[in-house]
């Protein structure tokens, strides 16, 4: 399946990336979360982020997504830096993100959460569909192209009409997936996405994921199921105590003594 | 008709500004801020759109614009203030405001009247009028739910941070939800005093807020749907309980805890689930939507086409360990 594209890898791409960060660090206090991070991420690739619990993954997305300020160090997307932008700008750069547990609107159906995400897109990009007469986008019942494109790419077709409550956990993460889609990012942003998913669904997602990496799409992946990144991702950076302690392709870094070491305890390198 | 709209004037009319003092509450609560401030704003209406007709012979229109910009204004400035406080902090900062647009009334000396208030506020403002400007603010208030800026309203409410990601303003909407607050209260307060002709610092304490809340608790606190209905019973059930004399107030009481307690949501909140559950049974006898396929031609159609799939997948040479915390071996 990925296996054509795994050999590619250790180029992780040329050009200007789409993210940079030069030293990134994020300390609460006295607790360095994120210690100087440095990484150049490319279109058109799938890079993963894994490491153990508390190795400052979710703290470095938040930090991308200007949720959580930077103490030090430089983000650049499309070359330009963006560590001042608000985290609502960060929707009109394109780059859209979900969220390590579900979070999706629980009193709108499928259809208007990802009419959410495509919501951002007419301020941001040039939308593909024709542009709306005001009264339509009060009544807003139009749901644009984008929303259909997105409900295909995600197979929940038929779910249209459901509200969250009414859906599989695997299901919920397929429609916030969907609203990412609906952005039309350059950069997208995945924590944790099939988390709760069963193995057809997984298949599915990463499917889906290389699916859009073919067109040109540069996504960032923070899993912790080793498979999943085996099969997706082109390019692994492996976390320990907010810092990068290997990185290259999936295969190499799950191999790494030291990965093994962080991810599963010395006991576990021991035995094997 | 005409002798029920005669002998109930007063009731239709408190119907009316009942609704838009309670749309001035319910419009911030949609977007998750917690203000009570339309109560005040009610009192700045009441008291500005009195003076202006008393001092300086405003038509009731005049009156009525000015006042509801100024209230808007105040609103910004209040939500300026304060829009970084949020849940009962926020909520008692509001009720301050609120307390303190009735001390200023009380203590006004010749401007508002001190303790006795304004009277004496006669004006061309008609029924027609009121009724018309009602339907105005209800009608922007309903446009607000609908299509994309509803969805936001929704986002802003349930997850401001979800709400930031997918590019919305979050600060931005927060500050309007206080100025459509502060208009509406001021719209309500203004239309109150222009069919009274009266105003006093009894008429916009306190109490207020407690109707406000009232109405769009049991009527539903996320549509314009539900101030209607509350602003109805409330109007009109204190004045249907007369007929059982001293225990009104118990049965009122009663009546509210009970819908706080069995309708979260109110009575709209009973009619939307009502809806939904409809629209589940009938799509549940259509049938479910299948999950997920895979596509056909990822599919094996013969055992060793299984077997040599499962074997092109690349995996790990490396030490069981890593394979151990793979997924698809975990049968």
């Amino acid at each position: 399946m990925a296996a054509e594209t795994v050999e590619t890898v250790g180029t992780p791409g040329t050009g200007t990336p789409v993210l940079e960060l030069r030293d990134v660090a994020v300390h609460f206090g006295g607790l360095k979360a994120v210690d100087g991070i440095t990484m150049a991420l490319h279109p058109g690739l799938i890079y993963g982020i894994i490491g153990p619990n508390g190795s400052g993954k979710s703290t470095l997305i938040g930090a991308v997504t200007r949720l959580t300020a930077l103490t030090r160090g430089e983000m650049l997307f499309d070359g330009e830096p963006f560590q001042g932008v608000s985290p609502s700008k960060l929707a009109s750069l394109r780059v859209a993100r979900t969220f390590q547990t579900v979070r999706l609107l629980p009193d709108l159906d499928v259809r208007a959460n990802i009419q959410l995400g495509a919501d951002a897109r007419r301020t941001a990009a040039a939308d593909d569909a024709p542009k709306p007469t005001w009264w339509s986008k009060v009544r807003g019942d139009g749901a644009s192209p984008a929303v259909a494109d997105a409900i295909g790419r995600t197979r929940l077709e038929g779910f249209e009409g459901y509200y969250p409550s009414e859906m599989s956990y695997g299901t919920q993460r397929r429609v916030e997936i969907a609203r990412a889609i609906a952005m039309d990012p350059k950069l997208l942003l995945l924590d944790e996405p099939t988390a709760g998913m069963n193995k057809t669904e997984r298949a599915e997602i990463s499917k889906l994921l290389r699916e859009m990496r073919s067109e040109g799409l540069c996504q960032l992946l923070v899993e912790h199921d080793v498979q999943m990144m085996i099969d997706t991702c082109d390019y692994v950076f492996a976390m320990n105590s907010g810092r990068v302690i290997a990185e290259g392709s999936p295969r190499e870094v799950v191999q790494n003594p030291l990965v093994q070491e962080a991810y599963l305890g010395r006991k576990w390198r021991e035995h094997a | 008709m005409s002798s029920f709209y005669d002998s109930n004037l007063v009731l239709i009319q408190a119907t009316l500004t009942g609704l838009v003092l309670a749309l001035s509450v319910q419009v911030p609560l949609r977007m998750g801020v917690f203000s009570f401030a339309g109560a005040g704003s009610y009192g700045i209406g009441a008291y500005l759109a009195a003076i202006l007709v008393l001092k300086q012979d405003a038509p009731a229109l005049v009156a009525i614009a000015l006042t509801v910009v100024f209230a808007a204004f105040v609103g910004l400035l209040l939500g300026l203030v304060i829009f970084r406080l949020n849940g009962l902090y926020l909520a008692m900062a509001t009720v301050a405001f609120d307390l303190i647009i009735s001390v200023i009334a009380n203590n006004g000396g010749t401007l508002t009247g001190g303790a006795t208030g304004l009277y004496g506020v006669i004006t061309d403002f008609t029924m027609p009028t009121m009724l018309v400007l009602t339907l105005v603010a209800l009608f922007l208030v309903a446009l607000s739910e609908r299509g994309r800026t509803g969805r936001r309203v929704d986002a802003v409410r349930d997850d401001p941070e979800l709400a930031a990601s997918t590019g919305i303003k979050v600060r931005r909407y927060r500050l309007v939800a206080f100025v459509v607050s502060g208009a509406l209260g001021g719209l309500a307060g203004a239309m109150n005093v222009l069919v009274r002709s009266t105003v006093g610092p009894l008429d916009i304490g306190f109490g207020l807020i407690v109707l406000a809340l009232t109405m769009i608790i049991v009527g539903g606190s996320r549509s314009w749907k539900g101030a209607v209905i509350g602003a109805i019973i409330f109007t009109w059930l204190p004045d249907l309980l007369t007929v059982i004399g001293d225990w009104q107030e118990l049965v009122y009481g009663v009546m509210v805890a009970a819908a706080a307690i069995f309708l979260p949501r109110g009575i709209h909140g009973v009619v939307v689930d009502v809806k939904k559950w409809v629209q589940r049974t009938r799509r549940d006898r259509e049938g479910v939507p299948a999950v997920a396929l895979q596509d056909e031609g990822d599919r094996p159609t013969s055992l060793e086409e299984a077997v040599q799939q499962a074997e092109s997948v690349d995996r790990p040479a490396g030490p069981p360990v890593a394979r151990l915390a793979t997924h698809s071996e975990v049968k």
